[in-house]
């Protein structure tokens, strides 16, 4: 019980050691207007809680999520495919190790040259970007499957249905997740890089770089704070969907 | 299948379980061809308590595996009464050197799904899961999570799966292998309750030529490599029995008949070789 | 099935043994892929054909893309490009390392202060960092500081969470053998800055991709200069060949730089045979 409450009181305490020490400095020292103590970032936020913030958060979290889906709908199976027959992966891993190792980013100005300042650019760039992490993980989880689970299967005479509903999904689900998960986190930060380099006419990315231009701080920090807020709140909700099974987390996860 | 009574007796003819006729696995490793078992033949009765005994690498996790239809011979066969061994099937269970349970299930659940799988239907199978796992001195861990369970319980979960099958023929590859000296004892006495109660056919590997004379009513002693049977033994010992049967004269003449043919054994093959080659292990378990 | 089963053996078979274990042994080595060189040149021959029929200079040729590669190659401009990328992602990369290899030191000292930031550390992965460069800009200026000192923040995090993984293998065991051998403490620190390159290397293998992806971004932001620039610059004026030269090129350096990594992983880690991807 009491392991359970030092797990979260800990950090928090640490939290509030830092923000307190930083806003502390900010009282000694005069900081330059670009550096806010934490008391002036959340009345920056609070300022900025407006239907024009609340559409440019739509807006952002939006492209993020529709550039995430399509890329793991692509990854998912394909890499499945990948891990269990040879030829593909074979033909695959060229191709695979060549774009997981560029910088995708830096295909956005041709994106933007092929399909225009558009959102079907921005969120091709966030899919292609997403692709590769959720790949790679997929295909070692598919891969790196117990071939014990896989002989007791056949062993006990499971259908084809069985085996890969009751078995394969189950054992995969950790490594598929892991990969889901930084492939949100990528997601967002190339719609960032797209919302800007894409000169998108909303969200925040525009958001921030307007108070860039304008030398707004205020609406520069509550950008931020906002796309911080975004990228916990998708991580959350990732974990609890991963939360409802408890036996799952146990095993399975490769070191 | 076959009464308890008929258990006792090997020397009386019982129709064979198993039958494994002139099999030999040959295994390609780094461009050349390693064999790791020469032609092996067994005649296994029903209701017979065979164990297989022999130093790593000398095969005998191999032909277990071509026994259950996990692994393909490659010449030879393997038959049962209901025809050949082509691939795994319920008919023959196994229980491997790791339990292997599925971790995103309950142990109750574990088991109720090999039943399902083999058509019972969801209540049924519960109940008896629940009395398989009481069979095997689970009760009260029935909806435990498998990483709960010590290494022991979990091989007696799995134990309880494979029985749900109820296979002719149960094989058990170093089953114990990895548990402490006190939990395999225990284990050891408890397998041969749960096998009077069970009546089924058993061939179990190990290493471990104790385990090997106290469980087995016949001992075969495979050396390698590749793999033979070097000595195929059926000691007079007292039946059922617990670990005291150890102080036996009996006892200690099996053990020592067993170990003396491993030892020439092992004197007799050239040192330093690599035995790891020659054997396809469960290892891809243990990474 | 038995296929797999057996590459799993031979990779797990490793047993640390006194053999010191070469690359030679590890299952990263495969036969060569034909097939994939197969399926490569076919990639290739299919993009000339289809953009030679397509003759738009919106779609360009492999050629064309060779040509502009080779071009940018001659007078300098891409290699220059690449090297002010590279220095400022090698810049940013050290100095973001160096940070984590000291905080997490310190914290791997006491449990309390593990307990309390671990989990910050690791709460502040799914955040999109990037969006600060803007402020950076402001802060450092738009030339190459404030994109070091971003690299340095999105380098420093996944370090730190590897430094202190590393920092906690080394277990009260060794403790006790150091005081035992009476070590000094240079010797102990050498000794567990020894034990913990495993896990720091390991987090390279992270780090360094994304430190290239970082670098990039703020060139296209801010422009000035550097690959990220040399595609911005070509995309704007209509020239997707020699914007796709630097992509090819960026591409290269990438592959170039894992490969580096990995080698450097199995180099402090020799015993290490279960790797991944």
């Amino acid at each position: 019980m009491s392991d359970s409450v030092l797990r979260w009181t800990r950090p928090l305490a640490a939290l509030v050691v830092i923000f307190g020490l930083w806003q502390l400095a900010g009282r000694v020292w005069t900081f330059p207007g670009y550096l806010f103590t934490p008391g002036e970032i959340a009345r920056a936020w609070f300022a900025s809680l407006d239907p024009e913030t609340g559409s440019a958060v739509l807006a952002t979290t939006l492209r993020a999520v529709a550039g995430f889906l399509i890329a793991t709908a692509v990854a998912l199976p394909v890499a499945t495919v990948a891990a269990l027959v040879r030829p593909v992966e074979r033909i695959l891993e060229p191709y695979i190790g060549f774009f997981f190792a560029l910088p995708k980013i830096s295909l956005l100005p041709l994106l933007v040259v092929w399909l225009g300042y558009s959102d079907s650019a921005r969120i091709t760039m966030i899919a292609v970007s997403a692709f590769f992490p959720i790949f790679v993980y997929m295909f070692a989880g598919v891969r790196g499957i117990n071939p014990g689970y896989l002989k007791v299967a056949s062993n006990v005479g499971a259908s084809r249905r069985e085996r890969f509903l009751h078995v394969v999904l189950p054992a995969v689900a950790p490594m598929a997740m892991a990969g889901v998960r930084i492939g949100v986190a990528i997601s967002l930060i190339v719609t960032f890089a797209a919302e800007v380099v894409g000169q998108s006419p909303n969200g925040l990315g525009r958001l921030i770089q307007d108070g860039f231009s304008a030398l707004d701080y205020d609406q520069m920090y509550a950008g931020i704070v906002m796309f911080a807020l975004i990228g916990l709140g998708l991580d959350m909700l990732l974990r609890l969907m991963t939360r409802r099974s408890p036996g799952l987390w146990g095993e399975g996860v490769p070191a | 299948m076959t009464s308890p009574s008929h258990v006792m007796s090997t020397t009386t003819v019982q129709p064979t379980a198993l039958r494994v006729e002139e099999v030999t696995r040959t295994f390609r490793r780094k461009g050349r061809n390693v064999q790791a078992l020469a032609p092996v033949s067994l005649s296994i009765p029903s209701g017979q308590f065979l164990t297989i005994v022999g130093p790593s690498g000398c095969g005998k996790s191999t032909l277990l595996q071509i026994m259950g239809g996990f692994d393909t011979p490659s010449t030879g066969t393997v038959t049962t009464p209901a025809g050949p061994v082509t691939g795994p099937s319920r008919d023959i269970g196994m229980v491997f050197q790791r339990a292997t349970l599925f971790p995103w299930w309950t142990v109750e659940k574990n088991v109720a799904w090999a039943l399902r799988c083999g058509g019972t239907g969801r209540r049924e199978a519960l109940q008896r899961s629940r009395e398989l796992l009481d069979l095997v001195g689970l009760g009260g861990f029935e909806t435990a999570y498998p990483n709960e369970l010590s290494g022991g319980m979990q091989q007696r979960a799995a134990l309880a799966r494979t029985l749900s099958l109820e296979p002719s023929v149960l094989l058990m590859d170093e089953p114990f292998g990895a548990l402490d000296a006190q939990t395999r004892e225990l284990m050891q006495e408890e397998l041969i309750r749960i096998r009077q109660a069970a009546g089924t056919t058993i061939v179990f590997v190990t290493h471990d030529i104790r385990e090997a004379v106290f469980l087995g009513d016949r001992i075969v002693a495979l050396s390698g490599s590749p793999g033979s049977i070097a000595l195929d033994l059926a000691p007079d010992l007292p039946r059922p029995h617990t670990h005291e049967v150890m102080r036996t004269q009996e006892f200690l003449d099996a053990y020592e008949t067993v170990w003396a043919c491993i030892r020439d054994q092992a004197s007799a093959r050239e040192p330093g070789r690599s035995e790891r080659a020659a054997e396809q292990d469960d290892q891809g378990e243990s990474a | 099935m038995t296929e797999l089963v057996n590459r799993k053996t031979v990779a797990g078979t490793g047993v640390p043994g006194p053999k010191r274990l070469t690359i030679r042994h590890l299952p990263l080595r495969r036969s060569f892929n034909v097939l994939g060189l197969l399926a490569v040149a076919v990639g290739l021959a299919l993009w000339q054909i289809l953009a030679v029929q397509a003759d738009n200079f919106l779609f360009p040729s492999l050629s064309a893309v060779v040509e502009a590669f080779w071009d940018s190659l001659r007078d300098g401009s891409l290699l220059e490009a690449l090297q002010i990328t590279l220095l400022k992602g090698l810049v940013g990369l050290l100095l973001g390392v160096a940070a984590a290899l000291v905080l997490g030191r310190v914290m791997a000292t006491s449990t309390v202060l593990t307990a309390s930031l671990a989990p910050l550390i690791s709460g502040v992965f799914p955040i999109p960092r990037l969006a600060m460069y803007p402020l950076m800009v402001v802060a450092l200026g738009a030339g190459g500081q404030a994109a070091i000192a971003l690299v340095a923040i999105e380098a420093f995090f996944p370090m730190l969470y590897s430094v202190q993984l590393g920092a906690s293998s080394v277990t009260q065991r060794y403790r006790w053998l150091m005081s035992n051998v009476g070590a000094s403490f240079g010797q102990r620190e050498a000794l567990v800055l020894r034990a913990m390159t495993p896990s720091v290397v390991a987090g390279l293998r992270n780090a360094v991709p994304t430190v290239l992806v970082v670098v990039v971004v703020t060139e296209l932001v801010m422009g000035g200069s550097g690959t990220g620039f040399l595609v911005r610059d070509a995309g704007s004026q209509f020239e997707p060949a020699r914007a796709l030269a630097v992509v090819v090129a960026l591409g290269i350096v990438g592959v170039m730089l894992n490969v580096l990594v990995k080698k450097l992983f199995e180099r402090t880690q020799p015993w290490s045979l279960s790797l991944q991807s």
